[in-house]
């Protein structure tokens, strides 16, 4: 955090910055208010790197709110500064609000934030909290959210975390996504693609094994390592009107068990190791059908945002195709996910399936 | 199957999918392929933006091998691609999509070679049969090309007994005049339909010009102003530094009208003055397109020296370096005629337009690039105001294509003080500083939709006409009445003395832009 000044402070510190870069290249530009709100944790760094890249792609004025549960003192420090968005002939900057408080002054943040929210823009409040948790400040962020972007890593229980979602969703008029459905929103694409015509989407309704392997090797930032690939096959089973009978686990194997159309399908989550890759990520799709087509979509390991897909039977076998992803890189789940407007249907389908699966044993 | 009902996509979620295909270039040693073509399609794999099944092959009658032709479309795309350098493993996996024929446009064994060679590459990446053709060649090929295309089975429509589709790309001019652009579509409908033919115009794929769809129906405070009772007048220019470079053989057949005017420019008005479609689709957008071009009110005899002015630089000075006349380029005659400047006067009769002048112009060689679209608003009374001894400036909405893309409003304010001088203020709105500054390439857009068999943003054949039935009478009288004045502007200029009398005679100028 730079220099801390007072809360009264902020618009004329920032007013006192933009006067000193008179005379340069430096452009103040706006398009949303972006409120990041986490308790002080080892995600942090991750959440300040998130929200540059954000800002490299969509200047916002950010109000970056640190809680640290562990103190209990009055405490409330707030500094300001600006960031530059992108190095070129004029240089794009916004603004920074940071709030670092702790439990004694936590109710006081959202009257510190409130004037310094720009009228006219959309708010959009990343929650990177546990949304199961009563939390009565986040409830009055919330309110001031056109869009709440949640991070299904901070919850520890993925069923209860889905059902918090939902209730979000019912309770207030805010938009609502989350992180770790927009960080596979590259695998989506993927299937619509390679399962776009009628035929092949047949093939995949006739599936019976569908083997996904994730990576799980955790990082500081992510710990829940299969949440991306049960997003994933949760997805798929809600959009295909698959009906799910059992999930069971077996040392590290999650497996669900679904009804369907044709014969009962079953989808093993294995956990796998991708140096290159972001903790979560999926890293390859088997299918296998009763027509007896099976498909294979794996990254390529020396270029990881490069996925190799693969068709055969036992008369045909196509030569490898390619699907491209956007690089991995932090923030960029976020940036994607706030180009969209509104809340996903699919989204939503698939928050209310996983809802229905209740086993607390989901999270790694 | 309809994309909406696909299980997989979520309309304004998932970007669209695109059926498997073939890209073929005709015409693929040229340097459009080169410095347009082929570094968008890379672009567009580097952003996972083409088919998961695609294949691109190069056609033209120059012989190299497959290789020969990745290496030299690798040297194009890191000279010209928008984002540099090249991508390595993108372009290591993109060059095995990548192939090239050897055969003359009118070559049949060529052909019969090429259909072949087309259904090894469907049979070996999946791409079903669906094809597009892009006619990077000179116009005089294009019935050449298309009828052997169609008699070597190579074209074909999706209906209930065929899946496979094929589409065809052409590039402007759509014919010289009138009668050569009817006639070209004429030749063209005996082998496919209109709803193969893709009229690309790289105008329509930028960026700031798809805004203007949005910037006119999504925003309610400007349409209520959008008709002749509170606009003035409307300007549309698209003015460059550059003259015609190496183009004069093409240049000398063209003229300005021709290259900018009848296409670009006419486009951009139908934006500007068209009515709200129905919805967007292709064609309900088209319609409502056409509907203005339809509107556009012809010439009669006495306005054609009064309304339409040309003119032809002279040497001059462009930022600062010396800058030789257009007769004094390479091949171009001595005495040549053809217009590097065009300015021309236009009404629309309509309801919404009725006595709006809109005026146009176009220009090489003018001090600087810019392409601007102004809307001048009628200024309210000025009772008011009228004891400071000043005249408000008009409110002026300015719509810049390019370059630095954007929108600015000019507003009248009040000087601090207690006199209450009036000054002209703007509020400027900048693309760059709000969405990065390198947008994607019109083709890169252009070429995707065509994949998608989405021809919103190409020419439709009845905008063509429609066009060139405003023009042809302008040029024909152009070519009956040799111009007296000719070099008649110096290279770093605004253009001749003749287009400012013809603005100012209505009590208007040009902007300065």
């Amino acid at each position: 955090m730079v220099e801390t000044i007072h809360p009264g402070q902020i618009e004329s510190e920032l007013d006192r910055i933009w006067e000193s870069y008179q005379g340069t290249n430096k452009m103040r530009a706006c398009l949303f208010n972006l409120i990041v709100y986490s308790k002080k944790c080892q995600r942090i760094e991750y959440l300040n790197k998130v929200a540059q890249n954000v800002i490299e792609k969509f200047p916002s004025r950010i109000i970056f709110i640190t809680y640290d549960e562990a103190c209990s003192d009055h405490n409330l420090r707030t500094a300001v500064s600006v960031l530059t968005a992108d190095e070129g002939e004029n240089e794009i900057a916004c603004d920074m609000i940071e709030i670092d408080v702790c439990s004694k002054d936590h109710p006081r943040v959202p009257f510190v934030i409130l004037p310094h929210i720009l009228p006219d823009l959309p708010v959009y409040l990343v929650y990177a909290d546990d949304p199961t948790q009563e939390n009565p400040i986040a409830k009055k962020l919330e309110h001031f959210a056109s869009r709440i972007i949640f991070d299904s890593e901070s919850a520890t229980d993925l069923p209860a975390f889905t059902e918090a979602v939902l209730t979000h969703h019912a309770r207030t008029k805010a938009d609502v996504a989350d992180l770790n459905w927009a960080r596979m929103e590259g695998w989506r694409q993927l299937f619509a693609n390679v399962f776009k015509s009628h035929d092949e989407l047949e093939n995949l309704r006739h599936a019976t094994d569908i083997h996904i392997h994730f990576n799980s090797q955790e990082s500081d930032a992510l710990c829940h390592t299969n949440v991306q690939s049960i997003y994933l096959q949760t997805w798929l089973a809600s959009q295909l009107g698959w009906k799910p009978t059992n999930i069971s686990k077996e040392k590290d194997l999650l497996y669900f068990s679904y009804e369907t159309e044709h014969l009962p399908v079953r989808v093993y989550l294995h956990p796998s190791k991708m140096e290159n890759v972001q903790a979560g990520r999926v890293l390859s799709v088997e299918i296998q059908t009763d027509r007896e087509f099976h498909y294979h979509l794996k990254r390529n390991p020396q270029c990881p945002n490069y996925v190799i897909i693969e068709k055969s039977s036992p008369d045909l076998c196509s030569l490898p195709s390619h699907f491209v992803f956007d690089k991995d890189v932090s923030g960029q789940s976020l940036v994607k996910e706030i180009c969209h407007k509104g809340t996903s249907q699919h989204y939503t389908n698939m928050l209310k399936m996983l809802s229905e699966i209740k086993n607390g044993s989901l999270c790694q | 199957m309809n994309a909406s009902t696909h299980p997989f996509e979520e309309p304004g979620q998932t970007s669209r999918t695109l059926d498997p295909c073939i890209l073929v270039i005709f015409g693929a040693t040229g340097d459009l392929t080169a410095k347009k073509l082929m570094p968008a399609i890379y672009n567009l794999k580097r952003e996972g933006q083409l088919p998961t099944n695609f294949v691109c092959c190069g056609f033209a009658r120059r012989e190299k091998t497959h290789d020969v032709f990745r290496k030299e479309m690798k040297e194009a795309v890191n000279k010209h691609s928008r984002v540099k350098p090249i991508e390595e493993t993108v372009w290591n996996n993109f060059q095995n999509q990548l192939f090239y024929h050897q055969s003359g446009f009118d070559d049949e064994e060529g052909y019969d070679q090429f259909a072949t060679f087309l259904k090894e590459l469907d049979s070996q990446f999946g791409t079903k049969g669906n094809r597009i053709y892009y006619l990077s060649t000179q116009p005089s090929y294009f019935t050449t090309i298309i009828e052997k295309l169609k008699k070597h089975q190579l074209l074909y429509e999706k209906d209930e007994k065929n899946e496979s589709w094929s589409r065809v790309i052409i590039e402007k001019p759509f014919g010289h005049d009138y009668h050569s652009a009817l006639a070209l579509q004429n030749e063209l409908m005996q082998h496919l339909s209109e709803s193969q033919l893709y009229r690309i115009d790289h105008y329509l794929g930028k960026e700031t010009v798809q805004n203007l769809l949005v910037f006119r129906f999504a925003n309610s405070i400007f349409e209520n102003l959008w008709n002749h009772r509170y606009i003035d007048h409307v300007q549309f220019t698209v003015a460059e530094d550059i003259g015609i470079g190496t183009r004069g053989n093409f240049y000398e057949e063209q003229g300005l009208v021709r290259d900018i005017m009848q296409n670009h420019m006419m486009q951009l008005l139908s934006l500007i003055a068209m009515e709200p479609p129905v919805n967007l689709s292709p064609g309900a957008v088209h319609d409502e397109k056409v509907k203005v071009l339809e509107a556009v009110r012809p010439y009669k005899n006495e306005d054609f020296e009064k309304w339409a002015i040309r003119g032809q630089y002279d040497k001059g000075y462009v930022q600062g370096e010396e800058a030789k006349a257009y007769r004094d380029e390479d091949n171009v005659a001595k005495d040549s005629n053809v217009e590097t400047y065009a300015a021309v006067k236009l009404y629309i009769d309509n309801w919404r337009w009725d006595g709006v002048p809109f005026y146009l112009r176009g220009a090489k060689r003018l001090p600087k690039r810019a392409t601007e679209i102004a809307i001048t608003f009628k200024n309210p009374p000025g009772v008011l105001f009228k004891e400071h001894g000043q005249e408000h400036e008009s409110n002026v909405l300015a719509i810049r294509i390019q370059p630095n893309e954007g929108i600015a409003l000019k507003i009248n304010c009040k000087v601090p003080g207690p006199s209450s001088p009036i000054q002209p203020v703007k509020m400027d709105f900048r693309y760059g500083a709000f969405f990065g500054l390198t947008p994607p390439d019109a083709y890169e857009r252009l070429i995707c939709d065509c994949i998608a068999g989405d021809s919103t943003l190409f020419a439709r054949q009845d905008e063509v006409f429609h066009s060139w039935q405003f023009f042809t009478p302008i040029l024909e009288y152009w070519a009956n009445n040799k111009p007296k004045d000719f070099p008649n502007y110096p290279c770093g200029s605004w253009g001749p003395k003749s287009a400012e009398e013809m603005i100012s005679k209505d009590g208007r100028k040009w902007r300065l832009i």
